[in-house]
C-alpha cells in the first residue's frame, strides 16, 4: 500500500474512516503546468522533429527517398481529405481520398479478423485452462502454431485461398489468436488457489467457482492477450497486403509498398505515419481499458 | 503424552473428532504424495478455541483443509457432530492465512459471498442488515464499497474474519489469520476475535506459529510435532475469559510457565525439523 501515507498508519478503521480520504486540489499556475507539462514537452518535441526532417530532407535532396515534412504534409492531406490538383495524372497513385480508402480497407479486415481472434480465442483458452483433457488434445497445435513464424505458412495458405481478402483474413486471426488463447489459458492456470479454497469454503460449486472466481481473475489476462492480438495482428494484416497483389486499394500495407516501388516518398511516408497513428491509438486506447476492467491489477503489480 | 480425548473436563460435546487421521495431499509437479499428517487423534469439543501450534510445514493447514472438507483422509477418520466430513459445509467456514478476499469484489461484496453461494432462506432485506452489522462489527463501517486493494493487510483479514463470521457457522477454521499482519494490528484483531468468538459461542480452531498468539487465544493447544506432523501434547490453558480486552495478560504467572513450557515443546520440534532437513 504504497499510495497511502501517514494516517494509513492507523489500521484501525473506525479512525480512518472519519477523516475525509479525498479533498479537492486548488488550481494554482503550478499545478496547471505539471499537469500539462508533458502535453507542452510533446509538443514541442514533434515541431523539432518536423524541423530536423524538413531540413534533413532538403540536404539529402533525394525526394524519392525521403520526401521533405511539407511534401508530406501535402501528401497527408490529399490522400485523406482531397483537394488534389486536377491535373494529378490518372496513373498515378496520389489520388484524392487515397489514404483514407485505403486505411478504411486495412481497418475492415483487421476489425474482422480481430474479433474473430478474440472470439474464438477465449473460449479456447478457457477449455484449455479448465480441462486436462482440452489441455492434452489442443496444446500441441497451439504451442506450435504460437511458436511457428506465421509467414512461413503463407505459401500454403496461397493455394487455398489465393492472393484474395480471404488470405488476409486467415493472416490476421492466424497472428492475432494465439495471444488471446495463451494469456487467457495461463489466466485460468494461475488463479490463486486460497480463492478458489475460499470460495469451495462458502459452498461454490464447480461452475460457481468456474464464473465468480476463475473468470473475473482471468479477465485482466484476456485484456493483455487482446493488447498483444491488436499489436500482432497489424503486423498481420500490413504483411498480407504486402504479400497479395491487389491492383487497386489493397490497403494501407499495400500502398505503402506500392508507393515506395513507384518511389512516391511523399506517399509512402504520409501512409506511414497514418498507420503509426492507428497503432499508438489502439495501443493507448487498450491501456486505459485494462486500468478500468481490472483496477485491483495495478495495485498488485505495484 | 497425554493424547487422551477423554480429559475430565466440563466441556461441551465433542464436535470435530479426528481418529487415527492420516492424509496429505498430491505435488503435482513431482508426482509424488506427501504426507503431511499422520495418525492424528485430537478432539474438539463444542464451544471450544482449539490452538494448534507447531513448525512451519508440519501440516497444520492441512489438518484445517480436512475438518473444511477441501482434502479427504487418507487414512482413519475426521468426523464433525458423529459424521464423517465429506465436502463443504454451512456449519464450518474459514479465515484464511492469505485473506482470500475477491480483489473484484467491495468489502460488502465479499463478505456478502456466503450467502450468494448457499441459499440461507433467508429475505434479501435480512441478508442486507446482517452483513451490514457483521462489518459494523469488525469496525469496517465506512469502507464497505471500498475494494480490497484499497485496504491495509489489517483491513483486509477483516474482511476475512466478517466473511468467515457472517453466516454464525458453528465451527470457525482459522488458518494462520494474523501471520501475515504487524504486531500492533495482530493484538488489536486477536481481541476482536476473542470477543467476537465469545459472544457467537463458536468453536474455534486456530493455526498459528505463535506461542504468545497461542496462549492468548486457546482453550487447549496442541503441539504438532515436524512433518509428518502428529499431535505431541495438549497443554490446558487455564486462563479466565476475556483475556484481552484489558490487555497484558502476559504478565499472569501461568502466561510465563506455559510458554516456558510449549517453547520447550516446538523448540525440539523446530530443531528437529532442522537437523531432519540437514540429514
Amino acid at each position: 500500500m504504497t499510495d497511502q501515507i501517514a494516517p494509513s498508519k492507523n489500521t484501525d478503521g473506525e479512525s480512518l474512516a472519519s477523516q475525509p480520504r479525498l479533498r479537492d486540489a486548488e488550481w494554482t499556475f503550478e499545478r496547471i503546468w505539471r499537469r500539462s507539462r508533458y502535453g507542452v514537452i510533446t509538443i514541442i518535441n514533434l515541431t523539432i522533429f518536423a524541423l530536423l526532417w524538413e531540413w534533413g530532407a532538403t540536404v539529402y535532396d533525394n525526394a524519392n527517398f525521403i520526401p521533405t515534412f511539407t511534401d508530406m504534409a501535402a501528401a497527408l492531406k490529399v490522400g485523406w481529405l482531397g483537394g488534389g490538383s486536377d491535373t494529378t495524372q490518372t496513373f498515378d497513385l496520389l489520388q484524392n481520398f487515397v489514404i483514407a480508402k485505403n486505411f478504411w480497407v486495412t481497418l475492415q479486415v483487421y476489425g474482422v479478423g480481430l474479433a474473430v481472434s478474440i472470439v474464438i480465442g477465449i473460449p479456447i483458452g478457457l477449455m484449455m485452462g479448465g480441462s486436462k483433457w482440452a489441455d492434452a488434445i489442443l496444446s500441441p497445435y497451439v504451442w506450435t502454431f504460437s511458436s511457428l513464424p506465421r509467414i512461413a505458412i503463407f505459401p500454403i495458405l496461397v493455394l487455398f485461398l489465393g492472393l484474395g481478402d480471404e488470405i488476409k483474413y486467415a493472416l490476421v486471426i492466424l497472428t492475432a489468436i494465439f495471444p488471446v488463447i495463451i494469456n487467457t489459458w495461463a489466466g485460468v492456470k494461475t488463479t490463486e488457489q486460497s480463492l478458489i479454497h475460499a470460495a469451495q469454503v462458502f459452498g461454490a460449486s464447480r461452475r460457481q467457482v468456474y464464473q465468480k472466481v476463475v473468470l473475473p481473475y482471468t479477465l485482466p489476462f484476456v485484456v493483455s492477450g487482446i493488447q498483444l492480438a491488436l499489436s500482432r495482428g497489424l503486423v498481420g494484416v500490413v504483411i498480407a497486403e504486402f504479400l497479395t497483389g491487389a491492383s487497386k486499394d489493397g490497403g494501407l500495407g499495400w500502398l505503402i509498398f506500392r508507393a515506395a516501388r513507384g518511389f512516391n516518398g511523399a506517399l509512402t511516408y504520409a501512409a506511414l505515419i497514418s498507420l503509426a497513428i492507428l497503432a499508438l491509438v489502439l495501443v493507448q486506447g487498450t491501456r486505459s481499458m485494462e486500468s478500468k476492467i481490472a483496477p485491483w491489477r495495478q495495485v498488485s503489480k505495484a | 503424552m497425554n493424547v487422551s480425548n477423554a480429559t475430565a473436563n466440563p466441556r461441551g460435546n465433542p464436535l470435530v473428532v479426528a481418529e487415527n487421521l492420516t492424509v496429505g495431499y498430491e505435488l503435482e509437479r513431482e508426482r509424488k504424495l506427501l504426507t503431511a499428517l499422520t495418525n492424528i487423534n485430537l478432539t474438539i469439543h463444542e464451544g471450544e478455541f482449539m490452538v494448534l501450534v507447531g513448525p512451519s510445514g508440519c501440516g497444520k493447514t492441512t489438518f484445517i483443509n480436512a475438518v473444511a472438507g477441501l482434502l479427504e483422509p487418507w487414512e482413519g477418520s475426521v468426523t464433525y457432530a458423529g459424521k464423517p466430513i465429506k465436502g463443504t459445509s454451512k456449519d464450518r467456514s474459514m479465515v484464511f492465512q492469505s485473506y482470500a478476499v475477491m480483489p473484484w469484489r467491495t468489502v460488502e461484496q465479499n463478505v456478502r459471498m456466503p450467502f450468494e453461494f448457499r441459499d440461507s432462506g433467508l429475505p434479501d432485506s435480512e441478508i442486507k442488515q446482517r452483513v451490514q452489522s457483521m462489518i459494523n462489527d469488525v469496525g469496517l463501517q465506512g469502507f464497505e464499497q471500498s475494494y480490497p486493494h484499497e485496504l491495509s493487510g489489517g483491513m483486509r483479514q477483516r474482511v476475512g474474519i466478517a466473511r468467515a463470521m457472517v453466516t454464525q457457522p458453528k465451527l470457525l477454521l482459522a488458518d494462520e489469520p494474523f501471520g501475515a499482519l504487524d504486531a500492533m494490528t495482530r493484538e488489536v484483531l486477536q481481541a476482536q476475535l476473542e470477543k467476537l468468538v465469545m459472544e457467537a459461542k463458536q468453536t474455534v480452531i486456530f493455526i498459528t506459529h505463535s506461542i504468545d498468539e497461542a496462549i492468548s487465544l486457546g482453550d487447549r493447544i496442541a503441539v504438532i510435532s515436524q512433518r509428518p506432523g502428529t499431535v505431541r501434547e495438549i497443554v490446558e490453558v487455564g486462563l479466565e475469559r476475556p483475556r484481552l480486552a484489558e490487555g497484558e495478560i502476559t504478565s499472569h504467572p501461568e502466561y510465563g510457565q506455559l510458554r516456558q513450557h510449549l517453547w520447550s515443546l516446538v523448540k525440539d520440534e523446530a530443531l528437529g525439523a532442522k537437523s531432519g532437513a540437514v540429514a
